[in-house]
């Protein structure tokens, strides 16, 4: 699994639980609020896709993400540390 | 097993109620701001000379016929409210509906989830035989903490809802071996002390879906790994903190078990959900109560139902507990929630205003652990005079030295 694979699956999830995104304007360095999503909305796109890749990141690491390429980070430090399991 | 379940139910939404759009307002947002992000409309307050033990007996009182009340054995008061550490609130409740001297009473504690298992409980009472055609009463009864200003302000409430458990389960049979329950020690909401109500939003949020992903499992695991929703409920019920949560709550099994997207979903929970929230969406904060007021609400709002549809409810309590489990519906299900005419009590409400609101919770605030306090009856434009006198409510006259004492309005 690879940092773009896992960008890919958040992006798709953004897609569906906000309504008037592009595509395009879904970039790392932009956070999930500057794509117009509230608290609920952010909970739901990070839950569903931890369950998409089946792992679980600690809410803690969870708490000062700044923006989706550090979400896309902690995911992915999640999926390898499974994967070395 | 006996057959078992809930033979009568009836909702206390409290006197007084507050616009949350006006709350929003006053504090700065859009009005909009509680419909459109939380599902959330208004919400219950009590007057000072109510509380957690006036809010349950009010919610029982009316329900129970003599009869009922020579019969039941058992007691249970679930709640996270109770004005007092060691003495239970079902104690006041057995002293004021008059209850038999023969009859065990006591309080669950589980954040949420304190309602569900004491109908869980008492329902295994029930179902075991071992009391013969006893019954038992449950209630929910919760009152929140004052919040004024804070960002959770708006899912903050108080209510009081009653039912009568027992082998004629009129309104919802109980079928328990198709109950799945999930636990984890978490820190998401919890009340540290008699004035606070502590924890964060987020945390509780992913607690929450984690929760139902968790008791789920069980569920499925139960089912032979695997449960088609479509085919097995007729509706679903979730814990609801707000009504926002529930729709995401859905969304989430939809997900899970039949790959829907958000669109999908939405509509799936318009059909299967929606209605379960009128009444939450106006009472606020409904903690240990939510899945009962929210089957009123089902019942009252959705007249598909036959007797003998299963539906799903899921309960969640922070700290954590979750089940997730099922009920049929009973043959006199619909007569019994009419009967119960809850959209009537919450228009009879008093609507307060954002300034009486503040006033009311702070003097409340004002009087948590003091040993003695009277309350006033007077101002809130008469509302002791209007809606209590002469009605027979329950209400707190007073403390003196921490012994509370009570009349009949």
């Amino acid at each position: 699994m690879t940092k773009d694979k896992i960008l890919a699956i958040v992006k798709t999830n953004l897609l569906d639980i906000l309504e008037d995104v592009e595509e395009d304007a879904i970039t790392s360095d932009k956070s999930m609020k500057d794509l117009g999503a509230n608290s609920l909305d952010i909970v739901e796109v990070v839950s569903t896709s931890m369950r998409e890749l089946k792992v679980k990141v600690p809410r803690a690491k969870l708490n000062d993400l700044k923006n989706i390429g550090e979400l896309v980070d902690v995911l992915y430090e999640e999926v390898q540390a499974k994967a070395d399991a | 097993m006996q057959r078992v379940g809930i033979e009568k139910i009836w909702v206390y939404p409290c006197s007084m109620s507050l616009d949350l759009g006006e709350l929003a307002k006053a504090r700065g947002l859009e009005e909009t701001y509680p419909v459109n992000d939380l599902m959330m409309r208004s919400r219950g307050v009590s007057p000072c000379w109510e509380d957690p033990i006036t809010t349950a007996v009010n919610a029982a009182k009316p329900m129970l016929s003599q009869e009922d009340i020579d019969s039941i054995e058992l007691l249970i008061v679930g709640t996270e409210s109770s004005p007092d550490q060691g003495k239970p609130i079902s104690t006041f409740v057995h002293r004021f509906l008059g209850l038999p001297d023969n009859c065990r009473n006591f309080e669950t504690k589980h954040a949420c989830y304190g309602g569900t298992c004491a109908a869980m409980m008492a329902a295994h009472w029930v179902a075991s035989g071992a009391a013969g055609d006893a019954k038992a009463l449950v209630i929910a009864t919760d009152q929140s903490r004052m919040h004024l200003g804070s960002p959770w302000e708006y899912v903050m409430g108080a209510i009081g809802v009653a039912m009568l458990i027992s082998n004629k389960p009129d309104v919802l049979e109980y079928d328990l071996r198709d109950n799945a329950y999930w636990t984890k020690e978490v820190g998401d909401t919890f009340r540290p002390t008699s004035r606070e109500e502590a924890g964060n939003t987020e945390n509780s949020v992913y607690c929450y879906l984690e929760a139902l992903e968790g008791a789920f499992a069980h569920y499925k695991q139960k089912h032979g790994g695997s449960v088609d929703l479509e085919q097995r409920f007729a509706k679903h019920i979730y814990h609801v903190p707000f009504a926002g949560m529930v729709k995401r709550a859905h969304r989430q099994l939809m997900r899970e078990t039949r790959k829907m997207s958000r669109k999908e979903a939405d509509a799936h929970f318009d059909e299967k959900v929606a209605g379960s929230l009128v009444y939450n969406s106006q009472c606020g904060g409904t903690y240990t109560a939510s899945t009962f007021v929210a089957l009123t609400g089902l019942l009252d709002q959705y007249k598909d139902l036959s007797v003998g549809d299963r539906i799903s409810i899921f309960a969640y309590g922070s700290g954590s507990c979750a089940e997730f489990y099922s009920g049929l519906i009973g043959p006199n299900a619909y007569e019994a929630v009419a009967r119960a005419a809850v959209q009537e009590k919450l228009d009879a409400r008093y609507r307060l205003s954002v300034e009486e609101y503040e006033a009311v919770e702070t003097e409340r605030t004002s009087y948590i652990d003091m040993a003695t306090y009277q309350p006033s009856r007077e101002g809130l434009n008469d509302h002791y005079k209007r809606f209590y006198e002469g009605k027979g409510y329950l209400v707190l006259k007073g403390l003196e030295g921490h012994f509370r004492h009570y009349e009949w309005s």
